[in-house]
């Protein structure tokens, strides 16, 4: 049994080393200026050890240096997904982001089109302020807090003689208990935008809008999307064996229409 | 009839007026033109005959074109006139002026005519050959569809059928009739340009011209006109649309009565024209590192109206292109890469503002650009090169925006903040924190729901315990009660005890807790809450006498008096004592008895 344990714990030491070793590695290719292996370093670590919200920013920060700036947004939005607040992470999203607004404005030659995505409605925005934007399990933790304030509140009630108190652990538990389903509901909202897979970023270097499914626009034709847009994935449209072949995307009412699945990061 | 014999009678003077005319929608002759000469014969029976020979011209025709009488009644003297024109029909042949006649009508002898035959009409636009059509390659030829049999075509004419890529050409469609009226004309398509962009022209020939096509003279128009623009080098075909044209076809018969007459039938003819090849060049090689993608000519200029700025206040300057030729595919060298970085340059939406005019695109291109100074100091905005080229010199050549001397001071807010402020990449990198495979949030997790069950649980648990507790309490109180009487009995002993031994104060000691200790554990109460006011009313509540209550009151107040007030003579312990005993035994009375009639009830 012992020696089993030992055995165990050298495996993970082992595991944990070599995973240290290659992320030491990937920032040192990263530092040294050679991105591409320093990409190839992190997808390495991400498919031996699984992802953080630091290894992903750091990996979209190395395929951005390629000018990978498709691989680059979905690493950031990925990593966003697991901690909202990070100011680095929206700071070079948003960065990128206006970036590629430029370059989808510059393909336009002269047409007059809008390149930021839809504006949210109030409710929209209320779902990204408060699920999209703060991690589930900090409204989980809100939740749990008071839900045993809430307990606590609910034993003032039944113990106590004191008619003051008892009115306050009613009125309390009360509130408290609203909160809970509040903050618990919420948990599961971000929970849910989290996992989300309607959030897309454009992979390929250009991609033109397709009016339909299957049929590639010709040759400057149709409205033109740059790598790193992100657009909201309306459908999909799979071939015979279930692989998704084209998809629908939207960025705004002027820019919606099918792409084919390979030039498309699906988050 | 009758008036017309009358006046016949009385001819006035004939003669014979020659008069020049020149062709319709023509001021002057010019070498090619048709011109005519009419005779108008006036009240003369002679007909004019075919003149052999005009100077500078070949006559095509001489017919009778038209008779005019004309009766005028003067205080009642009837004067009638009659006159008849012939029209003789020239080709101008040779330049020069000339004179013709006079020529001899019956024995009337006219006037003389002079008239100037001018150069041959120029084409209303270079590389537009409408002039001489036999010049064209025959196979190039017009395609007559339908009953157009030669009385009407379409010819298409390009520029120039040699050019080099992105250079404006000009693509007319050209009709020729010979068709008096023209009704309708309709393209089912546009042409198909292979190869080419196209922007259409709306400058279309609005005036008829005449000209010769194998010794026929139609009347012509452009229908069309697109200026097109070959994106690729290699022979690019251009196909011909179908156009539906309704006309009026005219036949002319002669009615012995009225003369010669007309009656027109409506047609409709499908033309197409002709296709046509061109030729096109690559540009030449090599090309400059910063050409623009610019063929045509084009002048760049840059607007800058204020030289000073501050940090962190966007600002404009307008670069515009303006000339002819591909305006839309011309773009600005990077400017990021030219200015000073302190000063940030945005991409700028280029403004175009062309119009399709005859012979190419023509207009302006602006660029507005905003840049933001991120720093103080004095910088140099580089004058802006675009290279473009030329297909009229076949060379590239630059043309130069002039660049600018900016002072930058100082903005609200420290530099420092500024740039901060500014989107830039932030390339640093993060701690990898521990990398995980799944990152399921706690809610789908069941530990934490343990932070909701746990705390249900050890609530009820807690309340199951109170609950038993507070049974197990009441039992005790219950016991308390039972043995209230054995408890004050216990006492009241202890008392006596106190008072064989001459203790008075240990003596009302006992007395005192013997009947509170009594009236406590009866009533369930604890010591805390014991006072008069409390026992007595509780008491009472409980069916007790009234006397029996206020003997109780009253023995207390006796014993508390004694056990401050020492002194006392000791008789009246044993009295106090006894009554002690008489109270509680009473109190037990009455207490039995309201539980009897509870019981009862």
């Amino acid at each position: 049994m012992k020696l089993k344990t030992t055995i165990l714990c050298l495996l993970l030491c082992v595991a944990d080393a070599f995973g240290a070793d290659t992320l030491q590695r990937a920032e040192s290719a990263y530092n040294a200026g050679r991105y591409a292996e320093a990409v190839a370093l992190y997808n390495e670590a991400a498919e031996s050890e699984g992802t953080s919200a630091g290894l992903l920013y750091n990996l979209g920060n190395a395929a951005y240096q390629t000018g990978d700036y498709g691989t680059a947004m979905a690493s950031w939005l990925r990593a966003r997904r697991l901690k909202p607040a990070d100011a680095n992470i929206n700071h070079n999203i948003s960065y990128l982001q206006s970036k590629v607004e430029d370059q989808n404005k510059a393909e336009q030659r002269g047409r007059r089109l809008a390149v930021t995505p839809d504006e949210p409605s109030f409710f929209g925005s209320l779902h990204r302020a408060l699920a999209e934007n703060v991690a589930s399990d900090r409204w989980a933790g809100w939740g749990a807090a008071c839900f045993v304030l809430f307990v606590g509140m609910v034993a003032l009630y039944i113990f106590s003689r004191n008619v003051a108190v008892r009115k306050t652990g009613f009125f309390g538990s009360m509130g408290l208990l609203t909160l809970t389903v509040i903050f618990v509901t919420l948990a599961f909202m971000s929970a849910r935008a989290a996992e989300a897979n309607d959030e897309g970023v454009v992979s390929a270097f250009k991609v033109a809008l397709a009016t339909e499914a299957g049929k590639a626009p010709a040759q400057g034709k149709g409205h033109v999307l740059t790598k790193g847009t992100r657009v909201r994935i309306l459908s999909e449209e799979s071939d015979a064996e279930g692989n998704v072949t084209w998809v629908k995307v939207r960025l705004n009412s002027d820019y919606i229409g099918w792409v084919p699945a390979s030039d498309i990061i699906q988050l | 009839m009758l008036l017309c014999m009358l006046g016949a009678a009385d001819a006035s003077a004939a003669s014979v007026r020659l008069n020049v005319q020149s062709g319709r929608g023509r001021r002057e002759i010019g070498v090619g033109d048709l011109f005519y000469i009419t005779y108008e014969v006036t009240d003369a029976d002679a007909s004019p005959t075919r003149p052999t020979d005009v100077p500078g011209a070949k006559i095509m025709y001489f017919d009778q074109t038209g008779s005019m009488s004309s009766f005028s009644s003067v205080n009642g003297r009837t004067t009638q006139t009659s006159s008849i024109t012939w029209t003789l029909t020239l080709r101008a042949q040779k330049e020069g002026t000339y004179t013709f006649g006079p020529v001899q009508v019956g024995n009337l002898k006219s006037n003389q005519v002079t008239y100037t035959i001018g150069q041959a009409a120029q084409p209303q636009a270079p590389g537009q050959p409408q002039a001489d059509p036999q010049r064209q390659d025959p196979n190039a030829g017009p395609k007559f569809i339908g009953k157009g049999d030669g009385n009407l075509y379409l010819k298409a004419n390009v520029s120039r059928t040699s050019a080099y890529e992105q250079e404006a050409l000009v693509y007319t469609v050209q009709l020729l009739t010979t068709y008096d009226a023209i009704k309708f004309i309709g393209a089912t398509s546009a042409p198909k340009f292979d190869g080419f962009v196209v922007e259409e022209s709306k400058d279309t020939d609005t005036q008829l011209s005449y000209e010769t096509v194998n010794g026929k003279t139609y009347a012509s128009a452009i229908i069309a006109r697109y200026i097109i623009f070959p994106q690729m080098p290699g022979k690019l075909k251009i196909t011909g649309n179908t156009y539906t044209v309704s006309v009026d076809a005219r036949e002319y018969y002669h009615d012995p009565f009225w003369g010669n007459m007309s009656v027109s039938k409506p047609l409709q003819l499908n033309v197409t024209p002709n296709d046509l090849t061109v030729d096109v060049k690559a540009l030449p090689f090599p090309k400059p590192a910063d050409f623009s993608g610019g063929v045509g000519e084009f002048k760049i200029t840059s607007t800058l109206p204020n030289q000073v700025f501050k940090t962190n206040q966007a600002a404009q300057i307008v670069y515009q292109v303006t000339g002819t030729g591909n305006l839309k595919y011309v773009k600005l060298p990077d400017l990021a890469a030219l200015y000073p970085p302190q000063l940030e340059v945005y991409t700028p939406v280029p403004d175009v503002n062309a119009t399709v005019g005859r012979n190419n695109v023509e207009g302006s291109v602006r660029f507005d650009c905003s840049f933001m100074p991120l720093e103080e100091g004095e910088f140099a905005i580089p004058s802006v090169k675009l290279t473009y080229f030329n297909p009229r010199s076949g060379k590239y050549e630059t043309t130069v925006a002039k660049g600018y001397d900016v002072t930058v001071g100082k903005g609200k807010g420290s530099d420092k903040s500024q740039t901060k402020g500014h989107l830039s990449f932030n390339p640093a990198l993060a701690e990898n924190g521990t990398p995980q495979f799944a990152h399921t949030p706690w809610v789908y997790r069941f530990p934490y729901w343990l932070f909701y069950i746990l705390p249900v649980l050890i609530l009820a648990g807690v309340s199951v315990y109170y609950r038993a507790y507070l049974k197990a309490n009441a039992d005790l109180l219950a016991v308390k009660s039972r043995k209230a009487n054995k408890m004050a009995r216990m006492r009241l002993r202890k008392a006596a005890a106190a008072m064989k031994g001459n203790d008075a104060v240990k003596f009302y000691d006992e007395m005192l807790s013997a009947l509170w200790g009594y009236v406590g554990d009866k009533l369930k109460m604890p010591p805390s809450e014991l006072t008069r006011q409390n026992v007595s009313g509780q008491l009472l509540q409980h069916g007790v006498d009234r006397e029996a209550v206020s003997a109780l009151i009253g023995l207390l107040d006796e014993c508390e008096f004694a056990k401050y007030a020492p002194g006392q003579a000791s008789g009246s312990e044993s009295g106090i004592y006894d009554k002690g005993v008489e109270t509680i035994n009473s109190l037990e009375e009455e207490f039995r008895k309201a539980r009897k009639n509870a019981s009862k009830q």
